[in-house]
C-alpha cells in the first residue's frame, strides 16, 4: 500500500471515528468557531476606534486572520498528533510505529484528530468571504494559501518538539513556542520591523503561516507565489531534518504491542 | 493544622515552579515580545493622532500588567480535567485534604512564583519602553498613577489572578459532568479578553459594550487593576476592592457546592 493511500485511509479512520460522537464533535466545532469569533471582535473594536494601523485595515484583518485560523484548523484535524509529539519521544511510544513499513513522522502526526480544527476552518473561511478580499478567481489561491500555512503550522510543530530528543522532556515548552507562533501569525504585518521581523522569519516562522499566505490570497502574483511556497518549503525541509536527525537519537520505551 | 496541610502543598508548588526554568523563560520571552509589539501599535497609533486620552507609556503600562495576570495564571482546569479523565481522582479523594483546594492550593503556589518572576520582568521592561518612548528619552517611565498607583494596581491584579483562578478551577470542575472542558476555557478565556480589555482600557469602548462588560466579572479581572496602575481615583480602587470581594466569594461558594454535587454524581469503576 502506497504511504499516500495509508495516510488517506488514516484520516478517514480519524474523522469516523471523531464524527461516531457526534455531539462531542459538534461542541468541539461550534465552541471553536465562537473562540474564534469573540476574539476577533477584539480587532474591530481596534479597527472601529483606531480605524487602521500603518495602511493595514480591517478586511487585512479578517483576511490574515481567516487564512491563519483556516491554516491553524487543517493542521490540527488532519495532523492532531503534532500536540503529543514530544510526549511521544521522551517516553519512548514511538516504538509502535517504528515497526510498521510507513514513514514514522507521518504515522504519529495523523494518528488523531481534533475536532475543533473543524470549527477553525469553518469560520476562517467565514471570515476570509467577509473580507471581500478574495475574488472568485483567486479561490484556487486561497486554498494554496491555506494549504501552506497549515504545512508551516505543522512542521514548526515538528521542530519545536522534536527539541525532546536532545533536551528531554520540554512538553510544555514546545507547546508554548507553537502558541506564539499561533498569537504572531495573526498580528498585523506593518508592526513587525527590525528584529522582530527578522524573528518572525526565522525561530518563529509566523511570516510563513501569517502574512505571506494572506498577501498571496490577496493579490497572487509571482513574486507572492514564490515567497509563499518557498518559506513554507524550507520551514518543511528543517522539520523534516531535524526529526530526522533527531530520530537517531531516540531511545525505546521497549514498549510491545500492536496496532 | 487545616491551613498548614494546604500551606504545605502551596510550598511544593512554589518549588516546582521554580525548578522549570525552560517553561519560565519561554513565557518570559512571550511577555517580552507582546510588550516590544504593543509599544510599537501604540506608537504607530499615536503618530496617526488617534490615542485619544490615554498617553502612549499608560497604554503599555496598562498591557504589562492586564497580560501579567493572564500569563500568570496556571491551567488549573486541566490539571482536574486529567485526574477526571484519568481516574486519579479516585486516589487523590480519600486523602485527608479536600481534593478541590489541593488542586487550587498547587496552583496558587504556581500563580505566585509565576506573579514575581512575570512582574519584575515586566515592570522592568515597561519603564524601558515608556522612557524610551519619550521626546528626549528622560522621562522616569513610570505610569500616570504613579509609584502608589503601580503598587495599588499591582495588589489588585494578585487579587485578580486569584479570583481568576477559582473561576478557572469551576471550569475543570465541568469535567465531571462534560468531560472535556477545552471548549468552555476558550470561550470563557476570550470573553475575558474582550469583555475584561486585555489589550485596551474598556473606556476605549462604545458606551453599550462597556455596559455589558460591567455586568461580568470580566472588568474586575483585567481592567481595573490596569486602570488603576495608570491612574484611577481613590473612589475606583475602593469598588473594584468591594466587587473583587463580591465575586470571591461568589466564586469560592460556586466551586464549593459544584464540587459537593460532582462528588454525588461520580460514579468510580474498577479498583
Amino acid at each position: 500500500m502506497s504511504s499516500l493511500r495509508f495516510l488517506r485511509l488514516l484520516l478517514r479512520t480519524n474523522l469516523r471515528a471523531s464524527l461516531a460522537l457526534r455531539g462531542a464533535f459538534l461542541l468541539q466545532v461550534g465552541f471553536m468557531a465562537l473562540n474564534n469569533l469573540i476574539y476577533f471582535s477584539v480587532w474591530l473594536l481596534f479597527f472601529r476606534r483606531f480605524h487602521d494601523l500603518g495602511g493595514f485595515g480591517i478586511a487585512d484583518m479578517e483576511l490574515t486572520y481567516g487564512v491563519v485560523a483556516c491554516g491553524f484548523g487543517l493542521a490540527v484535524a488532519l495532523a492532531g498528533g503534532l500536540r503529543d509529539l514530544s510526549r511521544l519521544i521522551v517516553d519512548g511510544a514511538l516504538d509502535g510505529y517504528l515497526t510498521q513499513p510507513k514513514p514514522v513522522l507521518a504515522q504519529a502526526l495523523c494518528s488523531r484528530t481534533l475536532a475543533s480544527g473543524w470549527g477553525d476552518l469553518a469560520s476562517g473561511l467565514g471570515m476570509v468571504a467577509l473580507s471581500h478580499q478574495v475574488s472568485v478567481a483567486h479561490v484556487p489561491y486561497l486554498l494554496l494559501a491555506i494549504v501552506l500555512s497549515g504545512s508551516v503550522f505543522v512542521a514548526a510543530a515538528v521542530v519545536f518538539h522534536s527539541i525532546a530528543f536532545w533536551l528531554g522532556p520540554i512538553d510544555s515548552l514546545a507547546r508554548m513556542l507553537w502558541e506564539f507562533l499561533i498569537t504572531f501569525s495573526i498580528y498585523p504585518e506593518p508592526i513587525f520591523g527590525g528584529g522582530l521581523r527578522l524573528l518572525l522569519f526565522t525561530l518563529l516562522p509566523a511570516a510563513f503561516s501569517g502574512f505571506l499566505p494572506a498577501r498571496l490570497a490577496h493579490r497572487p502574483t509571482l513574486l507572492h507565489v514564490a515567497s509563499a511556497v518557498g518559506g513554507a518549503a524550507c520551514v518543511v525541509c528543517v522539520a523534516l531534518l531535524t526529526f530526522a536527525r533527531g530520530l537517531r537519537r531516540y531511545e525505546s520505551g521497549n514498549q510491545i504491542g500492536a496496532r | 493544622m487545616t491551613l498548614r496541610k494546604y500551606w504545605s502543598v502551596v510550598s511544593i508548588a512554589i518549588a516546582q515552579a521554580r525548578a522549570a526554568r525552560a517553561v519560565f523563560a519561554g513565557r518570559l520571552a512571550f511577555y517580552a515580545l507582546l510588550l516590544v509589539m504593543y509599544a510599537r501599535i501604540w506608537q504607530m497609533v499615536g503618530r496617526q493622532g488617534s490615542l485619544g486620552v490615554f498617553g502612549h507609556g499608560d497604554l503599555i503600562w496598562y498591557l504589562a500588567i492586564t497580560e501579567w495576570i493572564a500569563l500568570s495564571v496556571p491551567p488549573i482546569h486541566t490539571d482536574i480535567e486529567a485526574d477526571i479523565r484519568s481516574g486519579n481522582v479516585a486516589y487523590l479523594l480519600p486523602r485527608p485534604i479536600s481534593y478541590l483546594w489541593l488542586r487550587f492550593a498547587e496552583a496558587f503556589g504556581t500563580l505566585l512564583v509565576r506573579m514575581l518572576v512575570l512582574g519584575v520582568f515586566g515592570f522592568g521592561l515597561s519603564l524601558l519602553l515608556t522612557r524610551a518612548a519619550t521626546p528626549d528619552g528622560s522621562s522616569i517611565g513610570l505610569p500616570s498613577g504613579g509609584v502608589l498607583g503601580l503598587i495599588c494596581g499591582a495588589l489588585t491584579a494578585v487579587a485578580a489572578a486569584t479570583l481568576n483562578l477559582i473561576f478557572c478551577a469551576l471550569i475543570g470542575l465541568s469535567a465531571f459532568f462534560i468531560e472535556d472542558t477545552s471548549p468552555v476555557y476558550w470561550v470563557w478565556q476570550k470573553l475575558s479578553f474582550v469583555f475584561g480589555g486585555l489589550m485596551f482600557p474598556l473606556d476605549i469602548y462604545p458606551d453599550t459594550l462597556r455596559t455589558v462588560a460591567n455586568a461580568t466579572p470580566f472588568p474586575a479581572l483585567l481592567y481595573a487593576p490596569g486602570r488603576i496602575a495608570i491612574g484611577a481615583g481613590a473612589g475606583f480602587i475602593g469598588k473594584t476592592s468591594l466587587v473583587l470581594a463580591a465575586w470571591t466569594v461568589f466564586g469560592v461558594l460556586c466551586a464549593h457546592f459544584a464540587f459537593r454535587r460532582a462528588l454525588k454524581s461520580l460514579e468510580i469503576n474498577g479498583g
